[in-house]
């Protein structure tokens, strides 16, 4: 089954995090916690493909990414 | 006394620099915006009888690197023969991100280094609700836990305590992959290594700087023979790690409140959005610039009325002649022209720290990525540009926290288009000087040009970042992955000793540099062996034989200066200028400002007092009544103000710019082509204004 990224959440939607697209994921992605298992929430897109935030469970801080990074980590909508 | 060198390490936004300060009274900057700790800080304090000696690392996620400052933690803590080795290592973790911090602090365990662990910001944990089983938690350590809250210092005692426990024997919980097993072997038998784990990071990490070249190289080689990609091994590992904790440590942590809308979820719906977010961004860009010329207002007007009070007074009490002209216009009117930089230098410094600490800088980061990335630069890079708005040599040093080579170099090669505030003393003379002071649009017309003199270094610095961006080639994959920590109240004394630590840097290195010129200019300018020096008063009365008293000392002076040692170095490089429109005596500012670019004001205050007796002038009046000799018009006119300003705006004019570029980015290369294309530019955009406007 084809998973999509996080870079396809609209805003307020939640998923779980299932894997990723290549080997090449910056090593910040997982140290920032996002890994497999992690349910997380899209909170904010800034337009023009600018970066995403987003908000693990449980965690005050948010996190940005770039679409390029949104684009390489798979998620199951839940 | 006993001394325990002791390392800080933990994740960014921890109040890792707040727990630094309280500890060693030290004033130091502490803050969320990842940027803030990336030099090296040290700090100490005696407790008991022992001296404890503190080195605060730059922030990290783990011991994997992905940016300069991370790097720095690897060097230090996995070579035993590095001078800030520590003894003992503190990590610190906060209770919402307990799991990454255990993380760090297993790899720290694992290279063989003591350590303890501290849970900071356990007041805004309780007050969401948040627990954490401390005796469990040293258990599964196997060391001490103090929960500390930094800002009210709650925990600091305890902590200081348990900087003499010894932590416990340490079993690591990660297992070299048995498919690594053999190879790991390898790697500690040929490089002469006894660590399993400090083996796997040899492998793992992309660079290894402490090793010799011959342990080096044998790394490389088992790299390639069993074709080790690192990263893949950063990322097992890592995976590894997380796996175990979810299970080990699940029942520590107990968050009951697991939804909630925080402080912070209903701010950033403002000030993220993507609408009012830039609207509110650049409203404060705008609430900034303001407060710099408004504000500033009244302390400028003081401080320039005391310094020329101070002028006034030295002039009056010295004896008259050169060593008059040398304290008053050039040393006294150089510190001045300094001095009265602080009010603006100081609120600027005020909004960046405020920025900074409340963790606002991490959401302009966000913002700006999008609008930067076309130019080859990053969000972060928005922040080297901000400061450099301020001054070019912090911002340059700010640039450390990108993670990718080629938009860090980009940064730093741009950054000095800004218009810091050394440009700003000569800004604002010559645009008195050459536009007139008229209303356009209801708009003050002078005031309009000085802004577009901020635009235009804004427009030369994403330029010049567009054109190399297209000229450098890089291998590593740019990124942007940010913590955008929770807003939080600035601590107010981090702000105020940040600003004054900027501040006072700023103030003493000009000064320092001012002081130093203005002795040299006025030894060259009072000393030449040429005929014509020695013999100008011969010369004067053989030429003009009816002079009165008056026009006669001053013609004796100026020619003495026209062929003193600055002279003849203003009139080497006249040819070079004269097709931008100036004279040798300009060409005489221009080579000083090569050292400062501040400077320009008082070495032309002190050539002008050279050449001439009247003291009772101005710096700005003398300026307004010179006359370039080839022109016989006014020195500073349209044409030739705009020129200035346009050279100024462009060129490369600040040694401690140069040397902190050539440290940044390790280079001779590119701090040459820096210098050489600002200048150049500078050159260039300089010859075309004046020939079109002359």
């Amino acid at each position: 089954m084809q998973h999509k990224s996080i870079s396809y959440l609209k805003k307020g939607e939640t998923a779980t995090i299932v894997g990723y697209r290549s080997h090449e994921v910056p090593i910040k992605v997982y140290e920032m916690g996002l890994l497999p298992g992690v349910v997380l929430t899209m909170k904010q897109r800034l337009p023009f493909k600018g970066p995403v935030c987003v908000h693990i469970d449980g965690n005050p801080n948010a996190i940005a990414l770039r679409q390029t990074e949104a684009d390489l980590i798979l998620i199951e909508s839940l | 006394m006993m001394e325990l060198k002791i390392a800080l390490v933990g994740n960014p936004n921890v109040g890792k620099s707040t727990l630094f300060n309280k500890l060693t009274g030290l004033r130091q900057k502490a803050g969320n915006y990842p940027g803030v700790t990336v030099e090296k800080k040290t700090g100490s304090f005696i407790d008991g009888h022992t001296k404890y000696l503190l080195i605060d690392l730059p922030g990290a996620y783990g011991i994997h690197p992905s940016s300069l400052d991370e790097e720095v933690v690897y060097d230090v803590l996995v070579d035993s023969t590095n001078p800030n080795h520590p003894e003992l290592v503190v990590v610190i973790g906060d209770p919402f991100n307990l799991k990454r911090a255990i993380l760090l602090y297993q790899q720290i365990r694992e290279m063989g280094l003591p350590a303890i662990f501290v849970v900071n910001m356990i007041d805004e944990a309780e007050q969401a609700g948040l627990s954490i089983d401390v005796a469990k938690l040293e258990n599964r350590l196997s060391t001490k836990v103090v929960m500390t809250d930094a800002r009210s210092g709650k925990g600091i005692d305890a902590l200081k305590a348990a900087l003499r426990s010894k932590p416990a024997p340490y079993t690591p919980a990660f297992r070299i992959p048995d498919e690594y097993a053999s190879v790991t072997q390898q790697v500690k038998e040929q490089v002469g290594q006894d660590n399993d784990y400090i083996a796997w990071l040899y492998l793992s990490q992309r660079r290894n700087r402490h090793l010799d070249t011959v342990q080096a190289d044998t790394v490389m080689a088992i790299r390639r023979e069993y074709q080790i990609n690192p990263h893949r091994l950063q990322i097992q590992e890592t995976l590894a790690r997380h796996s175990a904790l979810d299970n080990q440590f699940a029942d520590v942590v107990k968050d009951p409140a697991k939804i909630r809308e925080s402080f912070t979820e209903r701010l950033d719906k403002l000030l993220i959005h993507s609408l009012w977010g830039y609207v509110i961004f650049f409203g404060l860009l705008l609430l900034i610039f303001q407060a710099i010329y408004t504000w500033s207002g009244p302390f400028m007007d003081a401080i320039d009325n005391a310094f020329a009070w101070l002028a006034g007074s030295a002039g009056a009490w010295l004896p008259p002649g050169p060593i008059n002209g040398l304290i008053t216009d050039g040393i006294i009117a150089g510190i001045g022209g300094i001095v009265i930089f602080i009010p603006q230098i100081a609120i600027l410094f005020v909004f960046i720290s405020l920025m900074e600490e409340s963790g606002y800088m991490s959401r302009v980061v966000y913002l700006m990525d999008r609008w930067l990335r076309p130019f080859g630069l990053s969000g972060k890079s928005a922040v080297p540009l901000m400061s450099g708005a301020a001054c070019a040599i912090p911002a340059v040093m700010s640039a450390r926290t990108i993670e990718n080579d080629k938009e860090r170099l980009i940064t730093i090669l741009v950054t000095p288009f800004m218009t810091c505030s050394a440009r700003l003393p000569i800004y604002i003379v010559i645009i008195g000087l050459v536009i007139p002071q008229e209303r356009l649009f209801g708009l003050d017309l002078q005031g309009l040009v000085l802004f577009g003199m901020y635009a235009l270094g804004l427009l030369a610095a994403l330029g010049s970042a567009w054109i190399l961006k297209q000229l450098m080639k890089t291998n590593y994959k740019s990124f942007l992955i940010l913590e955008m920590p929770t807003y939080k109240y600035p601590v107010l004394r981090n702000v105020a000793l940040n600003v004054w630590d900027k501040t006072m840097g700023f103030v003493v290195g000009a000064g320092k540099i001012i002081l130093a010129i203005s002795v040299v200019l006025w030894v060259l300018g009072s000393f030449g062996v040429s005929d014509r020096f020695n013999r100008a008063e011969e010369i004067v009365r053989g030429e003009k034989p009816d002079l009165s008293e008056e026009a006669f000392e001053n013609e004796v002076q100026s020619l003495k200066l026209e062929y003193s040692f600055l002279g003849e170095l203003g009139r080497l490089i006249e040819p070079a200028i004269r097709p931008l429109g100036y004279d040798w005596k300009m060409g005489i500012g221009l080579i000083a400002s090569f050292a400062a670019r501040e400077v320009f004001v008082s070495t032309m205050a002190t050539v002008y007092s050279l050449g001439g007796t009247d003291d009772e002038l101005t710096i700005r009046e003398r300026m307004a009544s010179e006359i370039n000799p080839h022109t016989g018009r006014p020195a500073y006119n349209f044409a030739s103000g705009i020129s200035l300003l346009l050279f100024y705006a462009f060129a490369m004019q600040c040694m401690s710019t140069i040397a902190i570029v050539r440290k940044e980015t390790n280079s001779w290369k590119w701090t040459f082509i820096q210098l050489a294309f600002m200048t150049g530019f500078a050159y260039l955009a300089a010859l075309m204004a004046y020939q079109l406007l002359k």
